[in-house]
This record gives C-alpha cells, structure tokens and sequence, in this order.
C-alpha cells in the first residue's frame, strides 16, 4: 500500500523523516514530500495525488495552536475534513489522515501510519 | 554548472562521491563546511545545496544565508541527512543521487528572487482612542520609556501610511516614520449574566463600583455578602479588587463573603498575596457556572436565595445573600481606524487572534500591537519586552516571489481576509484593481495563495496543485 | 452576487448515471467568489471523478451566463457524452441553449442573492421582488430579511434582536428599528405601509426588462 506523507518544514517534514529512519510498517511504501506550511496544500492538490496509486496522504504538521504561520494547521485540518467528506460522498476508500507534531514528538505519526494500515486490512 | 555544497558535517563520502564526474555530469562542484562559507560563499552559483544537519533547516534559514551571500533562494536546494546515519555507511547514498539528478534537472528559468534584510525603524508610535483614560495612556507610555523603548503619543489629526515594515506617520505639522504603533482601545464593562427582573428590583444587586463606594459609607456588620464573577476572563484588575474589597468586608465588618466564579485569576502582580490575604480572613471562593444558578428573592425582598451546583463536588446548594456583588468584564471595544490608513483603505479588522498561544497583545497586522488601557503591570511589562523583540529582529523578506496574476483576480478578497500577516492589500482603481502582496511583510506562508479561488496568486517554489506534479521539494527550490 | 452550494457528489454520481466521459464547466464570476462553482471546484469536482474511474476533464469560463464566453467551449464539449455546470442556474440554460445536442446537468443549486457577512460567510440579501423599498426601513430589506416577509413589524417572535423561525439569524425588524434609531427616524415606522404589490415579483410570471435605446 503506498503512502504519501506531506510534512511541512517547520515540523512536519523532519518528523515524517525521523519516523521514518527509525523503520516503519513493512507493508507500506511511503513518498514524503515538504512543503512551506501545510496551509498551502489545496484541496485539488490532495485529490491530483490520490488520482495515483496512493491509498492515503498523511499530513504532518505543527499542532493546531501553534502553527509557524498561525492558522496554517487549521486550514490543512479543514481542507484535510473538507476532501474526505467529497471522497465519502463518492463512496472512494481512500482517505487523508493528519498528524499533527513537533519536530521531536514523532509518535502521531506512526499512529497515523498504523491506523492507516488498520482500516486497509478491515475493508479488504 | 557551478554547484556549491555546503555541509554541516565532514562527509568523506560525499566528497568522494563529488570527484566522480561522471556521476556529476561533468558540473563543478565545490564542497565548503559552514566556516568557510564566509569566504566562499559569494558568487555567482547556479544551485547551492545544503547537506546534513539541515533535517530543522527552514525556509527562513534558507533566505537568512541568501540575504547573506546574495543567492536566489529559488536556486537552494536542501538535502535532508541525519547526522547519525553519515558514520553508518553509505545507505542514504541512493536517496542523495536521486535527489541530485533531481537538482541538475530542475527548471532553469526561476523568477528573479532576491532576499533582503529589514529593520523597522526604532520609532514607536501609540495611539489611543479620544475617550480612553488620557491618565493610564500616559501611564502605559511612561512604562514603556523605562524599558528605553523610544514612545511618543500620537495626538490631533493623523493619518498612517505603511511603507514596507515601517508606517508613515503623518500629523499637521510633521511626518514621522515609526517601526511600530501601539493601539489603546477603549474598554467597556459588560456583565454577561442574565438576572430577572424582580432581583433587580430588589436593590440588592450592585455592581463593584458602587459597592466599593458604599464601603466608604456603611458598615456590613454580619451580612451575607456574594461576589458574582460569570466570565473566566474577566481582567486581573477587576480581581484585585475583589480580594481587597473581600478581605476587608470580612476583617473590618465581620461579614461572611462568598465569591461564585466561573474561574479564579492570581497571575499577575501581587495577585496571589492578595488572594492569601483574603482566603485567609474568612472568604470563600466557589467555581460555579452561574449561567446556571438560579436567583430568588425572599418574600421581605431584603434578601436574595442564590440556587448554585459547586464545581468541585457538584453538590446543590441553596445560600441566603444580603447583597450581591456583580463582578464585570472588560470588553474591548474595536477602534476603527481604517479611515485614518491612506495606503491599504480595507484593513484587516483589529481583533484578537483566535490562536491562544499568541501574546494577547498581538494581532493580525505586522507591527501592530493592543493594550487594554486597564492592563496590569506585567500585561504591560510582557507589550515592552515584545516591542523589544520585534524592533531588534530583522525581518528576512524574499523579493519577487510572490505574484498576483491580475487577469485572473477576482477581488474577491478572499486573500486579504485570510492572510494572518495583513500583508495583502487591493492596488488600482476599479476595474483595473487585484489584489497586492507587500513583499516587505509576506512570510511566505502561501496561505493566500491556496485560498484564491481563482488561483490568480503563485508563490514561485511552492507546489500549486494545479497539473505541475511534484516529486522533491525542498526548503527553497522545487525539483520536478 | 449570485450564491450557490454544490450538489452533493451522490446526486452527481446519479445524474450522470452511464455517461462515462465528462465535461465539467467552472464559471468564473459569482460562484468562484462565494468558492462553490469556480476553477479550483471544477478541478476538485473531475478530480473525484478520475479517481471514480471516469474520465473527465474540466475547463472554467470567465462567465457561462454570456453566450460570447461560451462559444470556444465547442471543441471541449463535442467529443464527451455529458456536460456538468458548475454555474448558477442561468449558467446551466445558457450552456444547455448553446450546445442543444448534449445533456448538462446542474452541478450546483443556486441558492439566493446575497454578500460575504465573513470569510466563508454568506447571506441573503434580496429576493429580486421588483419593487425596491429599503429606503423606507434603513436599508434592511423585510421582504428578505425578515422569515415573514413583515411590511408593518415585528411579528410577536423576535427575542433577543434573534428571529423565532430561524433562531441563529438577526431578526430584520430588531435591525431596522437599531438602524432608523441610530439615524433618529423611528417615528417614521408609525406609519402603516400598504400592502406589497407581488405582481412585480415572481407572482407575475417570467420577467423580462429592456431598454429601447439599446435595442440593435
């Protein structure tokens, strides 16, 4: 099952790396990508990437309250809300999950990841 | 190709791998460590990378070391390597060349950047509103000037123009250019609570300020006394005023106080002594949600039952009151003044910021700071020392890299109400007019940018969404 | 402005029933303003559809409710089997007036006339009723405003300066009387307003209005 994690430079990008050396779930490949803030991941960027292979975009980023540029986090959790409610509607089983963390408290992530890797095994 | 590599850490096997031109396709590189990169640093180079050590190297990084050497921060590219891994062999090895592969193919013709260094000048400014309390102005300025901040109040006529980081501040006679300006609304008191109108009647319902009037007046020999405190945010001002008036009504008249609050304040100055003080003489404090309570008179009207669930155990009391006390809140009341701002005439509105891990003196506008009037001491002493920090940090600002295409603006404003910098203003006139990003203050945050519907903003080096698909971004370039 | 929310996905799905290859048409004016209807929804919208396994494509006009703008779409809209506008509803007429062989569905329902009272906030503001008399109320339309449509109010519901039908909206008449108060005209509500004369509105049948100057 393949993965694409978003992380945001502030946080969320070292985050997704540190997780990730550290090894994860063998059964899932992960593409991680950064970018400035996670307020700047629109919702047909999110859509362009799940048209692909990928089963799941994790976006990792500051926490809510603390966002680098104030309402970052609270649009991607919007955005993140607004594209799994069309992909529901839709009756896809594809998902956007979030994560939100600091550069050294990684464990959302692997959270995130695992839960991921949980609903796949329930829906098949 | 010139490449520069820059490395926080010696990396034998990169250095090795570099010598290789055939892995390099033939581009002359040169390894530099971050000492010597004062010396070799300048230069014309077509990309730089950043290895190692760079896992928490941001964008802000990145355009410090650009407005230091005079690089297009579009043209740095950064290689994220944990320390740790460089003595552990070459695993990261395939990950550095493909994102190498990815550098020397990225896109030539990059936008014109330039980073640049900004200080706002030194110059304070306050402005307050005519009715506000001329006496605690003068006492937040005074304040401020022993903390060597360089204040002055604004007075008659102005108006404000914004020139970069710095406002213009025009008055009659002069003009000023100010770094910063400090806002004192005016405050109005409100109490929340809801009370019907046959305990109003009564007369035993008085607010704090007639009651510490009365004090002066009567005694409360063995009355039953309820200081009703409904907001949790009701300002440390209005407490101190309670543990004062509360401590004394129990030491001087022997009366039995009761404070039912939504949520005790102590932090601030003294508070907490004073809160001792007055638990000690005897008052009880009860957290309760008064919106709940339920308010009854007694048949002489002399007296009012108070129906209340503590908080803490959530047990139904029912308690007899001779007075009660109606402890207000502070509102601060928005302070127009967009009709004074030549420049940008729409203005983000002056209102608090929703993030409450912000100081609450800041709000949505760059070198723009809020001060209740009836702040305490250290709300004051926090507004000094973060007027301070803001004057002495350097703003990095990137040239050239945002762009509003204006055939595609809608004027739909959407950007400049959701841009939490207030860097986006509206140039032009008419139909003619789009939507403008002061680059001086843009963060680069690209929150306006994903939020055009029209997609008319593009911030060069950040993913749109829009059919260009991205493989590796990093801090500064993009590499597709 | 024109306001429009857009149809669930579902109700899509089932309008475009067999049809696999689709056109979904953005307008750029109103709807991209109030976001239901613009270049980033049509992306949004196809997007989905892709990822449905249809293939569609999208494509954003600068207004769909001028023939002028719609004519390049010919080329777009020839080789799919259906079309979904993503306009208001007169949008949705005139793409379906031009290209009179293909089938548009309606990706939008065109709610009412209104304003961003904030960011991601709208509002209605007129009905369109054909005889405009905010003037006389401080410039809050009771036709619109008001859930009864009240010439001579408030009804006896409005609590708080809240409307009883819709209890998290403003009630009109508490803004009307705060507005005529503010400008001290109140008294002038004393006086009883005749009845409205609906034939000008929607009651009179379909509206067309013209201007003989301007005739060609």
């Amino acid at each position: 099952m393949k993965v694409v994690a978003i992380g945001c430079d502030k946080s969320g990008y070292p985050a997704v790396l540190r997780t990730l050396e550290g090894g994860c779930t063998p059964q899932l490949e992960v593409d991680v990508r950064g970018v400035s803030c996670l307020g700047v991941v629109r919702e047909s960027l999110l859509l362009e990437i799940l048209e692909g292979d990928a089963s799941y975009i994790l976006l990792a980023g500051c926490p809510l309250d603390s966002c680098h540029n104030l309402e970052g986090s609270r649009f991607a959790k919007a955005r993140a809300e607004r594209v799994n409610a069309l992909l529901d509607e839709a009756e896809v089983d594809k998902r956007v999950v979030l994560a939100f963390v600091t550069a050294d408290k990684t464990s959302p992530i692997r959270d995130a990841l695992a839960r991921c890797v949980d609903e796949k095994d329930r829906v098949t | 190709m010139r490449a520069l590599i820059m490395t926080h850490h010696e990396v034998p096997l990169l250095e090795r791998w570099c010598r290789d031109k055939e892995r390099t396709r033939n581009a002359d590189i040169r390894i530099c460590s971050e000492k010597q990169l004062s010396t070799q640093g300048r230069g014309a180079w077509d990309v730089v990378v950043v290895v190692g050590g760079s896992l928490s190297l941001t964008r802000e990084n990145v355009s410090e070391s650009c407005a230091r050497f005079g690089w297009n921060p579009l043209r740095v590219f950064t290689f994220p390597l944990d320390e740790s891994l460089i003595p552990r062999g070459d695993t990261w090895l395939p990950r550095w060349e493909i994102f190498f592969q990815g550098v020397l193919a990225a896109k030539n013709g990059v936008p014109d950047v330039k980073a640049h260094r900004l200080t706002p000048s030194s110059k304070v400014k306050v402005i307050s509103h005519p009715d506000t309390e001329r006496k605690e102005v003068e006492d937040i300025i005074t304040g401020m000037r022993q903390k060597k901040l360089d204040v002055s109040l604004a007075d008659g006529d102005w108006r404000i123009i914004r020139e970069g980081v710095n406002y213009r501040f025009i008055t009659s006679d002069r003009e000023e250019i100010v770094g910063a300006i400090v806002i004192v609304p005016q405050v109005e008191e409100r109490f929340f609570l809801h009370v019907p109108d046959q305990i109003i009647d009564t007369r035993r319902l008085v607010t704090l300020h007639e009651f510490s009037d009365k004090m002066k007046r009567y005694n409360f020999r063995r009355q039953r006394i309820a200081f009703l405190v409904p907001s949790p945010t009701t300002p440390p001002r209005q407490w101190e005023q309670v543990f004062s008036l509360s401590e004394k009504l129990c030491k001087r008249d022997c009366a039995q106080v009761m404070v039912l609050c939504a949520e005790t304040v102590v932090a601030g100055e003294g508070l907490e002594e004073s809160y001792r003080r007055s638990r000690q003489a005897g008052t009880l404090y009860e957290k309760t949600d008064l919106t709940r309570a339920v308010f009854q008179e007694t048949i002489d009207m002399r007296g009012i039952q108070v129906s209340f669930r503590t908080e803490r155990d959530g047990v139904e009391q029912t308690l007899l009151f001779d007075w009660l006390i109606s402890v207000p809140e502070q509102v601060i009341q928005p302070f127009d003044i967009s009709n004074r701002f030549e420049s940008d005439k729409i203005l983000t509105p002056f209102s608090r910021p929703a993030n409450s891990n912000l100081p609450p003196y800041s709000i949505h506008c760059q070198g723009m700071f809020l001060i209740s009037p009836f702040s305490t001491l250290a709300e004051r002493d926090e507004l000094a020392s973060g007027l301070q920090k803001y004057l002495a940090d350097c703003v990095i600002a990137e040239e050239g890299r945002v762009e509003v295409d204006e055939e595609k603006c809608i004027l739909c404003l959407t950007c400049m109400r959701t841009c939490p910098w207030g860097a986006v203003d509206v140039e032009g006139k008419l139909k003619r007019r789009k939507a403008r990003v002061n680059w001086q203050i843009c963060r680069l945050c690209g929150l306006c940018a994903s939020s055009c519907p029209a997609e008319a903003i593009t911030i060069a080096g950040f993913p749109a969404g829009n059919g260009d698909t991205v493989s590796v971004i990093s801090c500064g370039g993009e590499v597709s | 402005m024109i306001v429009g929310e857009r149809k669930p996905i579902r109700e899509i799905l089932e309008l475009l029933g067999d049809n696999t290859t689709v056109l979904v048409v953005g307008c750029g004016s109103c709807v991209t303003v109030c976001l239901s209807g613009g270049e980033r929804e049509a992306r949004e919208l196809a997007s989905i559809l892709r990822i449905r396994g249809q293939s569609a494509r999208e494509v954003t006009v600068e207004r769909q409710c001028e023939k002028e703008f719609l004519l390049p779409l010919e080329k777009e809209i020839e080789p799919v089997q259906a079309v979904v506008s993503l306009a208001c509803g007169i949008g949705v007429q005139a793409m379906s007036e031009m290209f009179s062989s293909h089938r548009v569905f309606p990706g939008l329902n065109t709610t009412f006339m209104g304003m961003p009272v904030e960011q991601g906030l709208w509002e209605e503001y007129c009905s369109g009723c054909g005889e405009c008399v905010v003037h006389k109320y401080g410039g809050v339309c009771p036709v619109t405003r008001c859930a009864k449509s009240l010439f001579n109010g408030p009804c006896g519901g409005s609590q708080a300066g809240l409307c009883e039908v819709k209890p998290d909206r403003d009630c009109a008449w508490q803004l009307i009387y705060d507005r005529l108060k503010s400008q001290n005209r109140v008294e002038e509500l004393l006086q009883v307003q005749p009845p409205k004369d609906w034939s000008f509105s929607r009651s009179g049948g379909h509206r067309k209005m013209s201007r003989e100057d301007m005739l060609l």
